[in-house]
């Protein structure tokens, strides 16, 4: 037996009808003030990043300094085409060498490559204080290439203030993210 | 009919359909603020490259989106197979035509695994050119550089053709640029000579037949042996092609003999030409025949009958 469709009285479809376009009107409005706050929030850390340049460390901490310095890098790389992006892997790489932080560059070593070469910090300071030179680091970059996912830098290190230094050397990147990637190179007998 | 009428036949239009009217605006506005919505997602920010695996070098032609990540997924299972040395399980990867054609058995894809997969391998790949259903891709094996830093190693890379079919909305996986094999069923008969291929296998730049020639005669018959130009050759675009192997292989039929031999020729898979025809430029039915470069001329002049044959393919790659 056919079952009656039942027909809905007009009030209820009316009633219905307003519930929709409420619901409707609520999740434009939720879109909107969410965006709202995400521009005021934007607003906000812009303005920060002012003060920060304009007060210098009077007002901000060096960790807030750092934190500026690694977002303005960050927007740089998001406009950088791909060589630029691993050219600046590398300079980073060097510069915490340079700086003598080795830990900040030990982490960004590939865990392959640290596991088979460099089991402790201490392991990869010790090479890094025999072959690179003590102060000043200039990295050339002689060429790049690309396989897949992997990048390949060959350069040419020397130092100002070592001229009868110089090393050539091969890094191998793998980027993740802006700013996210591992280096590995070719370690020197 | 003046502005005012035009006015009062839209009011009445309006109130006479209040609720289609309704309806309509809130639909449309519904629509306007969906698309603004979408147009101001924000979109995920994510490191821009050139690389794009999936497009083919020689012509810019794209790999079906649907197949991408299968593709890649597939590539990818076989090459750990490999550096674990699970040969039966990247063996069955392989399809049937490849199988049959190159590793046969086992133990001949077992060599291939150990001869390129003797250290831990890392590949990259790049779709090179794509010919109706099927997707040639190179991969390119190297040494685990991001484990090694290519220590003690030169940074280098060895290329493989990887060949993609389309079949029956699965896709069939071959390698050492294999691309398919072709059914001939092609003959030539006269007094003295049965020429028959049944099938050819198309590899990424070049061709395989396996002829059957057989000698009908109570005389010595050359079809190749180096000493001539172009002795047996396939036509490709109104061009002659020689076998490639034809001062090693040696094509001489004593009498009533039947031999199979496996021809090779240069040929592009993707260069947009289907081979014509197979030529036997210089048929040399002898008396007597010694290979000796001492004896050819004599040998040649007391030649029963020297001619040449065609061997017609009539098929479309």
């Amino acid at each position: 037996m056919a079952r009656k469709k039942r027909k809905i009285p007009a009030p209820q479809k009316r009633v219905r009808i307003l519930v929709v376009i409420a619901i409707l009107l609520i999740l434009i409005n939720v879109y909107n003030i969410s965006k709202l706050i995400i521009i005021a929030n934007n607003r906000e850390k812009a303005k920060n990043l002012n003060t920060a340049e304009v007060t210098g460390s009077e007002n901000i901490t060096a960790e807030e300094i750092e934190q500026n310095a690694e977002e303005r890098e960050l927007e740089g790389l998001k406009d950088a085409d791909e060589r630029t992006r691993i050219q600046q892997y590398c300079g980073t790489f060097i510069r915490h060498i340079e700086n003598g932080e080795y830990d900040k560059a030990y982490d960004l070593l590939y865990p392959d490559f640290k596991n088979n070469y460099f089991k402790t910090l201490e392991d990869f300071t010790k090479y890094v204080q025999e072959k690179f030179p003590s102060d000043l680091i200039l990295v050339s970059y002689d060429n790049i290439e690309r396989q897949g996912q992997y990048y390949i830098l060959f350069t040419t290190i020397t130092s100002p203030l070592q001229p009868d230094y110089s090393m050539e050397e091969r890094f191998f990147f793998v980027e993740n993210d802006f700013n996210d990637f591992k280096v590995s190179f070719e370690v020197k007998q | 009919m003046n502005f005012i009428d035009t006015r009062l036949k839209i009011r009445r239009f309006i109130k006479k359909n209040r609720k289609k009217v309704i309806f309509v605006v809130i639909t449309v506005a519904i629509i306007i603020a969906i698309n603004y919505i979408l147009k101001n997602m924000p979109e995920e920010e994510i490191p821009k490259t050139t690389y794009e695996p999936n497009v083919a070098v020689m012509d810019e032609s794209e790999v079906p989106k649907k197949w991408h990540s299968e593709i890649e997924n597939r590539i990818k299972t076989f090459v750990d197979y490999c550096n674990n040395k699970e040969y039966q399980k990247a063996y069955d990867m392989i399809s049937d035509e490849c199988k049959d054609a190159i590793y046969p058995v086992i133990g001949d894809f077992k060599e291939y695994v150990d001869k390129r997969f003797q250290v831990k391998r890392i590949y990259s790949i790049q779709n090179f050119s794509n010919i109706s259903k099927q997707y040639i891709y190179d991969v390119n094996f190297m040494s685990d550089f991001m484990a090694t830093g290519s220590t003690g190693t030169n940074y280098g890379y060895v290329q493989e053709k990887f060949v993609f079919t389309e079949d029956d909305n699965s896709l069939k996986f071959a390698i050492g640029g294999f691309v398919r094999t072709n059914i001939l069923d092609a003959f030539v008969e006269d007094e003295n000579l049965k020429i028959v291929t049944k099938k050819k296998n198309v590899y990424y730049d070049h061709e395989t037949y396996t002829v059957d020639i057989t000698n009908k005669t109570d005389y010595p018959i050359v079809l190749g042996d180096g000493t001539g130009e172009d002795e047996i050759a396939i036509s490709v675009n109104e061009q002659l092609r020689e076998e490639t192997n034809i001062n090693a292989v040696n094509v001489v039929l004593q009498p009533n003999e039947s031999r199979t031999f496996t021809f090779v020729f240069e040929k592009y898979c993707d260069d947009g030409y289907a081979p014509q025809a197979m030529y036997f430029t210089d048929v040399r039915v002898l008396k007597s025949y010694s290979g000796t470069e001492e004896t050819r001329q004599q040998e040649l002049d007391n030649a029963v009958r020297r001619y040449s044959l065609i061997l017609n393919f009539n098929v479309k790659d």
